[in-house]
């Protein structure tokens, strides 16, 4: 799948402590791209919850589904309420 | 693009979490997955359905329905109805030995000749059904075609799909060349009506023809003697009379400037002469002789007179005599009208060529003719 920071990173010449061990991009609240998660951990259709390098995400909503799910890449397509890093 | 073969899977257990980690954890790519209660539909590459089977074992997980989509569907669709697959083959195959034989033969223009006649020749030249189209020489088809056959006087060769394409074009019957016992047209115009009564027409109704063309041919018996041709025709008739006027001529006009010389002799001997050469450019020379019967002596007096002419260049008004000219033309074309014809119309037409003005009065009548 396309690594959007990874592009980014290399399109614009940032620097890696720029970024976080993970990444998140809301798409007008329809649809979230997540890189760097560490597993699946709570899956149904109003919320779906990832483990990350120091905690987890969680992305709430309606009628959720994972439209794209990789090794550490997601996309997350729903109405799309809440996105929160504990 | 990358089209993908995808397999949609519909799962029920309790850790499904677990299971979709080990997934990816093994590089397996997981798409539009929803989770509804206690069951999971999802999808997957159809490479990795082997390998997603077995984790399921593992994790003990049922996997309730599974369904071929796109190119994985279509594979499937293949490999399990063995009639499609064999259909699609012996299609594909029929398809390419087409492209390499001819299945038919199939020729175009000939009215005289024979088209089994050719088919015949090509068989003898191992041309037919089946052939390959490789083995086929259009040039050298051409060629041999023009040679065996007379009446050819084009002929095209091309393979167009299955098919071998032999264009042919006969030789015209050369219409002037008359025989004792044909009837022959002695005017130009249409034909309306033909009606043979003997012989064999070699023109039809609404043909245009010329003087002298052929109109109906006479028979030749097995036994080698001829019948007169016969026929009743009906025509329209193009009655033509055809005047040209320069619009400049050049005219020699005497200027009335005259020399005169004489010359007296007697016996053939010259007595007297001032003959001179003449000092005009152009000129109209007169000689007259006087013999002198009653005198004495035979005298012969020559008178010679040289009259200057000069060059006059006489503009024609063609537009300005037209009326004239039209009626004069006119009148000459209808002095060429035969007994019994019917004028059904009349017309004119002018036409300029450099400095040479043509008129022409058509008329156009209807004629009965008998040939006998």
């Amino acid at each position: 799948m396309f690594n959007y920071f990874s592009e980014l990173k290399e399109k614009f010449k940032i620097p890696n402590n720029y970024f976080n061990s993970y990444n998140v991009v809301n798409i007008g609240g329809n649809l979230v791209y997540i890189e760097g998660h560490k597993g699946l951990l709570i899956l149904s259709d109003t919320l779906v919850s990832f483990k990350l390098k120091n905690g987890r995400i969680e992305v709430k909503g309606n009628d959720l589904k994972l439209k794209d799910l990789s090794q550490n890449t997601v996309v997350i397509q729903g109405k799309i309420y809440k996105t929160e890093v504990f | 693009m990358k089209i993908k073969s995808l397999i949609f899977l519909k799962i029920k257990a309790l850790n499904q979490e677990k299971f979709f980690n080990k997934l990816t954890d093994n590089g397996i790519e997981v798409f539009n997955l929803k989770r509804s209660s206690q069951t999971t539909n999802f999808e997957i590459e159809a490479k990795n359905l082997s390998k997603v089977k077995s984790f399921a074992k593992q994790f003990g997980i049922e996997i309730l329905k599974k369904k071929s989509i796109n190119l994985a569907k279509l594979k499937e669709l293949f490999f399990t109805r063995l009639g499609i697959f064999f259909a699609l083959l012996l299609t594909i195959m029929l398809a390419v030995i087409s492209n390499f034989f001819v299945f038919q033969i199939s020729i175009n223009g000939c009215k005289k000749l024979n088209k089994t006649e050719i088919v015949s020749y090509l068989e003898s030249q191992n041309i037919s059904f089946l052939t390959k189209k490789s083995a086929i020489n259009s040039s050298k088809i051409e060629l041999d075609l023009l040679e065996k056959f007379n009446q050819i006087s084009m002929v095209s060769v091309s393979t167009k799909g299955l098919s071998l394409v032999i264009n042919i074009k006969e030789k015209s019957e050369d219409l002037t060349e008359k025989k004792n016992f044909d009837v022959v047209s002695n005017f130009n115009g249409r034909i309306i009506s033909l009606e043979v009564i003997a012989g064999e027409s070699v023109v039809s109704k609404g043909d245009i023809v010329k003087n002298g063309q052929v109109l109906v041919r006479g028979i030749t018996n097995d036994n080698g003697s001829q019948i007169q041709a016969k026929a009743r025709i009906k025509a329209e008739v193009w009655v033509a009379e055809t005047q040209n006027f320069a619009q400049k001529t050049i005219e020699m006009v005497k200027t009335g400037n005259k020399q005169t010389f004489r010359e007296i002799s007697i016996w053939g001997l010259t007595l007297f002469s001032n003959v001179n050469s003449c000092k005009y450019e152009n000129f109209d020379k007169k000689i007259v002789e006087i013999k002198k019967q009653n005198a004495i002596l035979p005298l012969k007096i020559t008178n010679y007179s040289f009259e200057e002419l000069e060059k006059r260049e006489i503009i024609f008004d063609f537009e300005k005599n037209k009326e004239q000219l039209v009626n004069d033309c006119q009148q000459i074309a209808l002095q060429k009208l035969e007994k019994n014809d019917i004028i059904k119309e009349e017309k004119y037409s002018v036409s300029t060529v450099g400095e040479i003005t043509n008129l022409t009065y058509l008329i156009t009548v209807e004629r009965d003719i008998l040939w006998s």
